[in-house]
């Protein structure tokens, strides 16, 4: 027996062997590399305050980009105006999908936040509606409330005195180690979302003021002031500064489709009708945008015949895509080099943004796209970012943190955060006239300017 | 262009009927306690009633009547890093469970009189099947919660021994077969639980094989199994919340399923009357599982204001093979046989098809058992297999085309078997 006693020790130690193989993860340990996570600050607008469906409220802003990242690199006490269910702006519900999509709205609200009281700047400094200048506005916070409509001023920065003039300044204040820096998005869209009828152009030379987007050289030399300005008062600071996405990667751009089937008979498309800025009456042709916030108006059948055309803020038209798109690319360039010129980490959120519309957002077995609802990345207004988009956004910024210094932080895993809140109600309405498959509740596009 | 609110339920089924950790993809090749000591080399011998499965040309030369029944318990162990498309090493152990996949063959082989050569028997086992459960919380529950897939193969099977030198034998495969699938659906808040339950349509296919002994000590097998093609009819639930439960109604379902043929050839070579070594190559034409399709009966295309949404993962699994080498050795005049084996398994799911339904590698199977006749008509065969499967490591997500759970996939199995033999 003792030979086939050798065979089962042999066959024993082959498997003792093959279990004693280490494994080897793909992935090395968790680490922060060069980055010191105990002070994280975030300037920016409405996408950085976690701004979602129409408003900002205490439970989207637990998903902001900023809290997320915050919690990713384990920063400390970060502090956010945190504002009460319904929040302030006008909250967009989702009633039903069936048979139509049918959004309500909580109305307009304002919610004080449930902690002004704090004696230092908030960490999250994401004003809704602030433009690229307000990083360096030192003026009047309350004029500049009371000029724009906008309560989100006072709301967050609050006592310039104490906590410092402009978003910079406070800031500054509280001695970041780590800066996220995001402005610049409601210079062009402020312009884009209104179909190009209200901008944020100073004008002169016989431009209008706020008829377009920011001038090009009133962006660049806010940024260069803005960006050295940061490099002066914060030189230690480890600074994020993100671009200017594309506005055709929202579903506010995209969703509304360029022509419409005919009710009766589906398989004949009819075509849009709107009026340009000039009064004259065109057709939406195929370089032209229907705005999300024209969902209505066709509805009730305006848009639909020469007659009765869409009316000129619900279109962004070929001529004035063009003019977001030229905006974009100069102001992209300016953040690009200003960025470089300061040792500041350039997080392209242009590209990034455009892949995901391309390609779709894959993790961990599932994928987001920029459609509207369905996407999953972006909030009931169709322009803000959904928790999960923000999440989306976090993990473009851990990425490039990884990147530049050597970093090894864990990506947000999207299903940990929750999906978008079923509707409130089972479908009820009838069937959608024009097989849209779409609706949207009455707009007010002149509040939306202030509230981005 | 009607614009249609759709979920894009993307993976909504992911690869429904999958299974793992025996053999490559979802099949099974332990069927018998005999041959799985010796690492499933049987086809140029096939010398006990499991013939039915490894080659049914071998009927012809056992003797007399046999009933042999028994099962494999199959306890997998899978553990999933990741995923790395988050950055992430996070361990996951996929929960431990037991399989014990049944057989039994009754044969009877006609050794005088008119009828010499002829035999006749009929089997039942499970060719494909088996299933994988993760934690109702993993990070992948949106891919996959849980899978079960099982089939039986009735195999009424007649062989016949054209002479001492050469059997023919054929089989049919009556196909009963069901399938479970459970997954989180998690684009709304709160998230669903898609339950897929579907019995498979009774399907019938074929198997064949020859047994050629041109010497004493030689002995080539050659078998064929057809390429059986299930159709599963079943219904989904996504236990929804009330309101979001008219988009996702549910209902019936309908899907398919290709189990691929597969082929042995083997030869086997005896030394000295109480040695048999074996060696058998396996071919597993996988090419035929290209896609799952999974359609509901209600879905956006027919239905306004439904979400849910007919579903095809590509799967693109690629032909594979097996090679096989076994050994017997009777103790002379103690009716005792030891068996060892090894097997390699090389797996036919490309790196865009992985995923942790299937979580599958190549791997090394490590064999051994023995038999007893501890009654002049009862044997009885044990048998263990001791299964690595290799890391595999895989890095999709930059790849177009599909959704991903990257990240390193370990696993192994152990198998064991036991088989009663009566002679009658």
């Amino acid at each position: 027996m003792t030979y086939h006693g050798n065979l089962l020790w042999l066959f024993a130690a082959t498997l003792l062997l093959i279990g004693a193989c280490s494994e080897d993860t793909p992935v090395g340990d968790p680490g922060l590399g060069g980055l010191d996570p105990t002070t994280y600050v975030a300037i920016g607008n409405s996408l950085t305050a976690g701004y979602q469906s129409g408003a900002l409220f205490q439970e989207g802003q637990a998903f902001s980009f900023p809290n997320l990242l915050a919690q990713a690199l384990g920063s400390t006490d970060f502090q956010q105006p945190l504002m009460p269910y319904p929040g302030t702006g006008e909250l967009r519900v989702l009633e039903t999908l069936i048979p139509a999509v049918r959004i309500g709205t909580m109305g307009q609200t304002q919610n004080l936040p449930t902690n002004p009281l704090l004696a230092r700047p908030y960490n999250n400094l994401g004003i809704p509606g602030a433009i690229v200048w307000d990083a360096i506005d030192t003026s009047s916070i309350l004029a500049r409330a009371q000029q724009r409509s906008n309560p989100f001023y006072m709301f967050i920065m609050r006592d310039q005195g104490m906590f410092g003039a402009s978003m910079i300044d406070q800031a500054a204040k509280l001695n970041p180690t780590v800066l996220t820096f995001w402005l610049g998005n409601n210079d062009v869209l402020g312009y884009a979302t209104t179909g190009g009828t209200m901008g944020t152009n100073l004008g002169g030379g016989g431009i209008p003021p706020r008829t377009l987007p920011t001038e090009s050289a009133v962006f660049e030399l806010a940024i260069r002031t803005a960006f050295a300005k940061i490099k002066a008062d914060m030189p230690n600071t480890k600074v994020l500064v993100a671009n200017i996405p594309d506005p055709t990667a929202t579903p506010f751009f995209t969703t509304v489709p360029r022509t419409l089937p005919n009710p009766t008979n589906p398989a004949i498309m009819m075509n849009i009708y709107y009026k340009n800025k000039e009064g004259q009456t065109g057709t939406v042709g195929e370089n032209d945008f229907v705005l999300l916030t024209a969902q209505q108006k066709l509805q009730l059948g305006i848009g639909l015949s020469r007659d009765y055309p869409l009316p000129t803020e619900y279109v962004l038209d070929n001529a004035e895509m063009s003019i977001v798109l030229q905006a974009i690319s100069e102001y992209n360039r300016v953040i690009l080099e200003q960025a470089e010129v300061h040792g500041f980490v350039h997080v392209d959120m242009n590209a990034f943004l455009n892949d995901v519309k391309t390609n779709g957002y894959d993790i961990a077995g599932e994928r987001y796209t920029t459609a509207f609802i369905s996407g999953g990345m972006f909030s009931l207004d169709g322009i803000h970012l959904s928790a999960r988009g923000n999440a989306v956004v976090a993990n473009k910024f851990i990425e490039e943190m990884n990147r530049a210094y050597g970093a090894n932080i864990r990506y947000i895993g999207l299903n940990t955060i929750p999906g978008m809140t079923a509707p409130t109600t089972i479908g009820t309405s009838k069937k959608s006239l024009w097989s849209l498959g779409l609706q949207f509740p009455v707009e007010h596009p002149n509040t939306l300017i202030g509230l981005y | 262009m009607r614009r249609r609110f759709l979920i894009p339920v993307v993976l909504l089924c992911g690869a429904v009927l999958s299974t793992s950790a025996h053999g490559g993809g979802f099949q099974l090749n332990e069927h018998g306690a005999r041959a799985m000591a010796q690492a499933g080399a049987f086809a140029a011998r096939a010398n006990d009633p499991s013939a039915i499965f490894f080659n049914p040309a071998g009927l012809s030369y056992l003797r007399g009547a046999h009933i042999m029944a028994g099962a494999t318990l199959i306890a997998p162990v899978n553990t999933y890093y990741g995923p790395t498309n988050l950055n992430s090493n996070e361990k996951w152990e996929m929960d431990k469970q037991v399989f014990s996949p049944p057989n039994l063959y009754i044969t009877n082989t006609w050794t005088d009189g008119m009828l010499k050569g002829l035999a006749l028997g009929i089997g039942v086992t499970t060719p494909f099947g088996l299933g994988t459960r993760w934690p109702d919380q993993w990070v992948g529950r949106a891919v996959t919660r849980e899978i079960e897939l099982q089939t039986f193969y009735v195999m009424p099977t007649i062989s016949y021994a054209l002479t001492d030198m050469i059997a023919v034998g054929v089989g049919a495969n009556v196909v009963f077969s069901s399938v479970s699938l459970r997954r989180a659906v998690t684009n709304f808040d709160p998230v669903m639980d898609l339950e897929l339950e579907g019995t498979g349509e009774v399907a019938v296919s074929w198997n064949a094989g020859v047994l050629f002994r041109p010497t004493e000590d030689i002995s080539l097998g050659f078998t064929y199994r057809a390429q059986t093609d299930i159709d599963f009819e079943g219904t989904a639930d996504f236990h929804p919340p009330s309101t979001l439960a008219p988009m996702f109604p549910g209902g019936d379902v309908t899907t398919g399923l290709n189990a691929p043929a597969t082929w042995f050839a083997g030869i086997a070579w005896s030394p000295t009357e109480n040695i048999d070594l074996e060696f058998d190559f396996q071919g597993i034409q996988w090419s035929a599982y290209k896609e799952l399709a999974i359609d509901f009966a209600t879905d956006a295309g027919n239905t306004p204001g439904v979400a849910q949404n007919d579903v095809v993962s590509v799967k693109d699994y690629e032909d594979t093979w097996i090679a096989r080498l076994g050994a017997e050795y009777r103790l002379r005049g103690t009716g005792l046989a030891l068996r060892a084996g090894y097997f390699y398994d090389n797996n036919p799911v490309p790196d865009k098809s992985l995923e942790p339904l299937l979580p599958d590698a190549d791997r090394h199977g490590l064999n051994i058992g023995l038999g007893i006749d501890f009654l002049p008509s009862v044997t009885l065969d044990v048998a263990y297999l001791h299964m690595i499967i290799l890391d595999r490591v895989t890095d999709q997500t930059s790849q177009p085309g599909g959704v991903y759970m990257d990240g390193l996939y370990t696993g192994s199995a152990n198998l064991f078997a036991l088989n009663i033999t009566y002679a009658l």
